[in-house]
């Protein structure tokens, strides 16, 4: 089922007298319970079609639909919505509250939410337990690892159940072995618990994770390919 | 308002002890705009991190407003830190997928304002920084300076006792590190009390105390 459809999309960003194309002529669909890999040199355009497909931009030209829904109806206050409730974020450098314990950061989206306060600990609780850090619940964010702290926020990213979990290089500060913890926690929520997710990477061995691969290069699609030696995962631990 | 005394810090990594705070006595008095200077890792941070409750020092006493922070339960220290202290660091700290307005909601929604207070609170604290227009921006939509002022909005957005900056013009050009720095002065004035840690010696003369830091000890120029 299609969640993402986007036609002819392109993205131009003018600074005083030079203008830089940085999406050119993209179309792809996504579907439901999907995990895209989206790769490409740096200056490729990957970020740029990240943040069209999170709401954190908007296209020059060309059209998205989102759930059957074009992003340009929505008004500031609806888009405001949608990111905080129908899409979870990972960012590379993990933006978590640096004076606040897991829960709290976890609970973040929910007290913006309409989520009544008394199921926040609860909803909170669920998500930590899905990236398997129940065990540092109470921990200050300063005393965790970098991977812990990346688990930290896709929880935070999950906490609200969103269709679609965009990550931005989530493994990019992060040791290699962190970076498969990391990569684990993801495969799981796509495997286990059917979440839609898109990851921008630009090392083959994480995008090795995704079930479709997507190269772009100089802002245009140059392949989309089907994962069919998909990582195995290898058994989740906390 | 802030009395520390003989504060000490240690950090211990394998065998090797860094005595980063030695005994250091402090004062800040409401309405004091302190600024603390000094060379990379004389303990500026540490000792910011100590007076805003981010951090336990090792030994000595904090009396913030007469009250022993080192009493207090976690969860007191958390509200302490929520309803009377605003904080600003050099990254910004902002969350990329929520507006302005929302970046600085949130502590307010965490201290149980209901939404319209919360956002009525957060448009007056972007007014105060100059970004009455920016209320709706996402921070990628905003310069660095920019988005420096929506940290400052968020740290004072619930009019706390004291303001702490650890160098918070560290990422800007000059031209943004005096905007940041003339803001700093109109709050002062205004009567909040702030407390700003900066290596750039030439901003230590927006404050009316200016102290110095080396190798854990602090001196008042």
């Amino acid at each position: 089922m299609k969640l993402l459809d986007i036609k002819n999309i392109n993205r131009t960003f003018a600074m005083e007298e030079t203008k830089t194309i940085a999406i050119k002529d993209i179309s792809l669909q996504i579907n439901k319970g999907e995990f895209v890999a989206i790769m490409g040199p740096s200056g490729s355009g990957k970020s740029t079609l990240l943040h069209i497909l999170g709401f954190l931009d908007t296209q020059s030209s060309g059209e998205y639909i989102f759930d059957g829904k074009s992003n340009l109806k929505f008004n500031d206050k609806q888009l405001a919505k949608l990111r905080n409730c129908e899409v979870g974020f990972v960012f590379q450098a993990f933006n978590l509250l640096g004076k606040e314990n897991v829960l709290e950061n976890v609970k973040l989206p929910l007290v913006y939410s309409d989520v009544a306060p008394e199921k926040w600990d609860k909803l909170a609780k669920k998500a930590i337990d899905a990236v398997g850090l129940s065990h540092r619940t109470d921990y200050p964010i300063t005393r965790l690892s970098g991977g812990e702290k990346q688990r930290v926020a896709i929880a935070r990213a999950l906490v609200r159940n969103p269709k679609i979990i965009f990550a931005d290089e989530p493994t990019g500060n992060l040791d290699s072995a962190s970076g498969a913890k990391i990569m684990q926690v993801l495969d799981k929520l796509n495997r286990e618990l059917g979440h839609t997710i898109i990851l921008i990477t630009h090392e083959t061995s994480t995008a090795k994770h995704a079930s479709r691969t997507i190269l772009l290069k100089d802002g245009c699609v140059v392949s989309d390919t089907k994962n069919e030696k998909r990582n195995n995962p290898l058994k989740f631990k906390k | 308002m802030i009395k520390a005394k003989s504060i000490t810090k240690t950090y211990h990594n394998g065998i090797m002890e860094t005595h980063v705070l030695n005994g250091v006595d402090f004062r800040v008095k409401t309405g004091d705009f302190v600024c603390l200077t000094g060379k990379s890792g004389a303990g500026k941070s540490t000792l910011l991190y100590q007076l805003g409750l981010l951090d336990h020092p090792d030994s000595g006493t904090i009396l913030i407003d007469g009250v022993d922070v080192s009493k207090l339960s976690s969860k007191q220290r958390t509200n302490f830190r929520l309803q009377q202290m605003g904080y600003i660091f050099q990254d910004y700290a902002l969350i990329p997928d929520l507006t302005a307005s929302e970046n600085i909601m949130v502590p307010l929604l965490m201290q149980g304002y209901s939404k319209k207070e919360a956002r009525a609170k957060a448009n007056a604290a972007l007014d105060k920084v100059g970004l009455q227009n920016k209320h709706r921006n996402l921070p990628s939509m905003l310069s660095g300076g920019e988005q420096q002022r929506v940290a400052i909005a968020r740290a004072i957005c619930n009019d706390p006792k004291i303001l702490f900056a650890d160098e918070p013009t560290s990422n800007l050009d000059t031209a943004n590190a005096k905007i940041i720095l003339d803001l700093f002065k109109k709050l002062n004035k205004h009567g909040q009390t702030i407390m700003l840690v900066t290596h750039e010696i030439e901003y230590s003369k927006y404050g009316n105390r200016i102290f110095s830091m080396s190798d854990g000890i602090i001196t008042e120029l």
